[in-house]
């Protein structure tokens, strides 16, 4: 079913060495089987014999917990008891696979390493003895949890399901959605421990196919020993790894990943989380929101343009904020300055510091908030606000207007959809503090011409970080700054989608009048 | 992180720790290091500069909600330092103040007489050399020492620099007697062809000025600072004062006003009753015209406005008495434009604006004339003023209240 592709450098490889086949002697075979686990005392090998096959001897081995009993009951060990062997042992493999073993799918082999890796999937094994071929089922199961609401990304409108951790379900959900013949996914085993199952899936007509294979070799050249989640292949796989700005994006909706493949993206979802990646992607992708295509296109154009300010709010006000107090003070008006000064008078540290301060309170706060364990939540909010917030100030330490400042900052921080994005706006926002205590607005223009030129040097895939607006894409801009109607939104966003631009024909519906 | 393995993540730690060693940040001024300085006076006394200045006291303004602070404490805070030069004089302030002055946010400077009449070459080099100077600071006279009127508090404000440049701004927008000037106008007139310029004073009225705010705990203010009259410079020197009604009349003449209140008799019979109007919209059309060795302006006055108070009884339902009103309207303002013009004459100082049109319509004859202008020429114009009223609504009543009342004493 899979394709294993562990073929990296010369490296320590356990489990390598010649590919053995398997024996023709049962006894043989489970011996080895049962050597190769460590006599895991979860591997059940279960002897098949009936009145209604004398003299066969015939095992079946699995391993419990990642197998689904009742399937393995019903589908192999009830009809292969009351098989009778037809004489003329010679096609009986055959005739077992397809006649008898009512799984779904069902394989041969029979090389020792693969009769393993068949185990270790879920599958179980049929052996019989004076055959050097066992057959594989797929019966792999277990506990999983269901699909349920999405807790990171959540829309008020809009389908309220997000992906599991387990990638088939994944793919199913994704299945359900754009329901074309167009949909591919190639699938990967990555990781030489956990042989995780990574999909690719992308849409064959509208994903320029040179990127799919450019994607598709840099998930076969990885060579790690195991993936736990999708960040594993985007720090892999991005263009890029010495830059605050993501070059991929995750979400664990099933209708945004469907939204990113009809736009020419490619999907990847690695089996174990819920949270599937997307590329490639620019700058101005990390701003829209599932629900911007799920309410009115005048507010989702709002709100759209909002977070582009909170964005850089969160990245430049504090910076702003000591740059002009310390440096530009004829920039503010009169009034707001007295009460600036009146606020910082008695306050023992320099604007920077108290800025500083205050960031790293909040974020160690923030941290706090995830960490924690659920139960101590109401006092991390009570010293967090009360105590850091009001006593500070009213001890002097910080003035009120930074806590102000801070406070928006962070807050304009969440509004940004996608969390990889303002994690980078919080990094920056660090280094652009240190320039404006330093250099006043000047360090932050530098700064920001020096991200400026960052930016647009970026690549996701080969797509321009920067586009549609570096290099200039004139038909795509206006739909990746604002929201249009659905019936104008013509072309595809991504600029690799150069194979099938157009989404629609773009007509204003005919009953609209002017 | 192996550096050399990326060139940009080096260039960008290589650029912050720079920066920091370079700078030192040094040119960082943190906000309780500097004293504000709402508003600055000139005075020139015993062959010295003495320069005044009105320090804000941050903590006296928005002590609310700051637990409990110095209340009672004035807002401001005032203080001399003379010297040889304007600047010198600011430097000595170093000998008596824990804090940088800081210049940027001045709101008004105030010029005593005396310091204008000595001549002002020094102030407005100062302005426009420094950066931190802004020219877009209010100027005004006065014939106080300019300390006295930074140090009078203004009822309802709590920084009084502030305070009276937004009076200015008011007077402007609401009354239109005097021009709102700021350093950087006054400069574009005494560098323009004439070199004269109307600068509006300050006056502060009663006998006991406001300085401490235990006097402001009274319903009302003992003294106050108002608007007085518009003095007149040429050149860098003050030349004379002009009255408000003059000043007003110049007003008109320069199309500076921008909404206005206009009174005049309504009825020849009852002299004393006058009708008022609201001008919100006017527009000059000045225009030099040779008349012989002669120059006259001619002046177009074009106004709408609001019936305000009508006392008399000619029916305003009727075009013609509008158009009646209308002539006695324009009468009035032409009477105080020609008014202002002779005022401005007499002075000898061009504020007007003929100048500036002679040249603009006749550049040969003004290179010769122009050295004789203000002193000769000017003088000697003429003026020629047609006003053009138009009362475009007469409010929500058409008869006069006494009108009104005869009617119904008749029915």
């Amino acid at each position: 079913m899979f394709s294993n592709k562990e073929k990296g450098p010369s490296g320590p490889k356990p489990d390598s060495g010649k590919p053995e086949p398997l024996s023709t002697n049962l006894g043989v075979n489970i011996k080895m089987l049962t050597a190769k686990l460590g006599e895991s005392s979860d591997f059940v090998i279960r002897a098949l014999r009936s009145d209604a096959m004398p003299g066969v001897e015939m095992v079946i081995a699995y391993i419990k917990g990642i197998v689904e009993e009742d399937a393995i009951h019903q589908n192999v060990i009830n009809p292969v008891m009351g098989w009778s062997a037809p004489p003329g042992k010679s096609s009986w493999i055959e005739t077992l696979r397809q006649r008898v073993i009512t799984t779904g799918s069902t394989k041969q082999v029979s090389m020792q390493e693969e009769a393993v890796n068949a185990l270790l999937d879920g599958q179980c094994l049929i052996l019989t003895n004076g055959f050097r071929e066992a057959i594989a089922a797929d019966t792999s199961g277990g506990e999983q949890r269901s699909v349920a609401e999405p807790n990171t990304q959540t829309v008020i409108r809009g389908p309220q399901y997000s992906f599991t951790e387990n990638i088939a379900t994944n793919i199913g959900l994704l299945r359900r959605i754009v329901r074309s013949a167009d949909f591919r996914l190639r699938s990967y085993t990555v990781g030489r421990k956990t042989r995780t199952t990574v999909g690719l899936v992308y849409m064959n007509n509208i994903t320029d196919l040179h990127v799919v294979k450019e994607v598709e070799e840099r998930i076969q050249a990885i060579d790690i020993d195991g993936i736990l989640e999708s960040n594993y292949i985007e720090e892999f796989i991005s263009d890029q790894t010495y830059t605050p700005f993501p070059t991929m994006m995750n979400t664990e909706r099933p209708d945004t990943a469907a939204t990113y493949l009809l736009d020419g993206q490619m999907i990847i979802l690695v089996d174990g989380t819920p949270f599937a990646l997307a590329g490639p992607v620019t700058f101005f992708h990390f701003f829209r929101s599932a629900e911007d295509n799920y309410q009115r296109f005048d507010i989702s154009t709002f709100l759209r343009l909002l977070r582009y300010g909170a964005f850089l709010v969160s990245m430049l006000l504090p910076s702003l904020f000591i740059a002009i107090t310390t440096f530009h003070q004829e920039m503010l008006p009169t009034p707001l300055l007295i009460s600036l000064a009146s606020q910082r008078e008695g306050i023992p540290f320099p604007a920077l510091v108290e800025a500083l301060l205050m960031e790293l309170t909040f974020e160690v706060l923030r941290e706090a908030g995830v960490r924690m364990p659920r139960a101590v939540g109401p006092a991390i909010s009570i010293v967090g606000a009360l105590v850091l917030g009001q006593s500070a100030v009213q001890a002097g330490l910080v003035s009120p207007a930074m806590v102000i400042v801070v406070s928006f900052t962070a807050i304009s921080n969440f509004v940004t959809p996608q969390m990889s994005m303002a994690s980078a706006s919080r990094l920056i926002r660090f280094t652009l503090m240190l320039l404006a205590g330093m250099l006043g607005i000047f360090g932050i223009m530098a700064g920001m011409l020096f991200l400026i030129i960052h930016m647009t040097g970026l690549r996701s895939f080969g797509v321009p970080y920067m586009a549609p607006f570096a290099p200039v894409k004139r038909e795509t801009w206006l739909d990746m700054l604002i929201r249009l109607p659905w019936w104008a939104r013509v072309f595809r966003l991504v600029a690799v989608s150069s194979v099938n631009p157009r989404r629609q024909r773009g007509h204003r519906p005919r009953h609209q009048k002017e | 992180m192996r550096c050399g393995g990326n060139r940009l993540a080096c260039c960008a730690m290589l650029v912050v720790l720079m920066s920091a060693i370079i700078t030192g940040c040094s040119g960082r001024t943190e906000l309780n290091e500097i004293s504000i300085v709402s508003a600055s006076g000139i005075d020139w006394k015993d062959g010295k500069w003495i320069v005044s200045y009105q320090l804000v006291l941050p903590q006296a303004i928005s002590s609310h909600g700051m637990g409990g602070g110095a209340s009672g404490a004035a807002p401001i805070n005032v203080f001399s330092t003379s010297g040889d030069s304007i600047r010198g004089a600011i430097s000595k302030s170093s000998y008596e103040m824990s804090r940088r002055l800081y210049f940027s946010q001045n709101q008004i400077v105030v010029v005593s007489e005396r310091a204008a009449k000595h001549g002002l070459t020094s102030l407005f080099d100062a302005y426009l050399r420094n950066p931190d100077s802004r020219e877009t600071v209010n100027i005004f006279l006065t014939k106080h020492s300019a300390r006295d009127i930074l140090e009078h508090l203004i009822p309802l404000e709590e920084i009084p620099g502030a305070a009276i440049a937004r009076m200015i701004v008011n007077e402007e927008n609401n009354g239109s007697t005097l021009p709102n000037m700021t350093v950087y106008r006054a400069l574009l007139e005494l560098l323009g062809p004439t070199k004269s310029s109307g600068i509006p004073s300050l006056e502060i009225s009663g006998t006991d000025p406001l300085d401490s705010t235990q006097k402001t705990a009274k319903t009302y203010s003992s003294s106050k600072i108002k608007l007085a009259e518009l003095g007149l410079l040429q050149d860098d020197k003050m030349v004379g004062w002009l009255t408000r009604d003059q000043s007003y009349g110049v007003m008109w003449v320069r199309g500076q006003i921008k909404q206005s209140t206009v009174w005049f008799t309504c009825d020849d019979n009852h002299p004393g009753e006058k009708a008022v109007m609201k001008v919100h919209h006017m527009k000059t059309k000045r225009k030099a015209v040779k008349d012989g060795d002669n120059w006259k302006l001619d002046v177009r006055i074009k106004a709408r406005g609001t019936l305000l108070e009508y006392p008399c009884e000619a029916d305003l339902s009727k075009p013609a008495s509008i158009a009646a009103l209308e002539r006695r309207a324009a009468d009035k303002i032409a009477l105080m434009a020609n008014s202002g013009f002779k005022a401005v004459q007499e002075q000898k100082a061009d504020i007007i604006g003929l100048g500036v049109a002679v040249r603009l319509q006749y550049p040969r004859q003004w290179d010769a004339i122009m050295k004789r202008w203000n002193e000769q020429i000017f003088p000697e114009a003429k003026i020629d003023t047609k006003v053009d009223v138009v009362i475009e609504r007469t409010g929500m009543s058409t008869d006069s209240f006494r009108k009104m009342q005869k009617k119904a004493g008749g029915s």
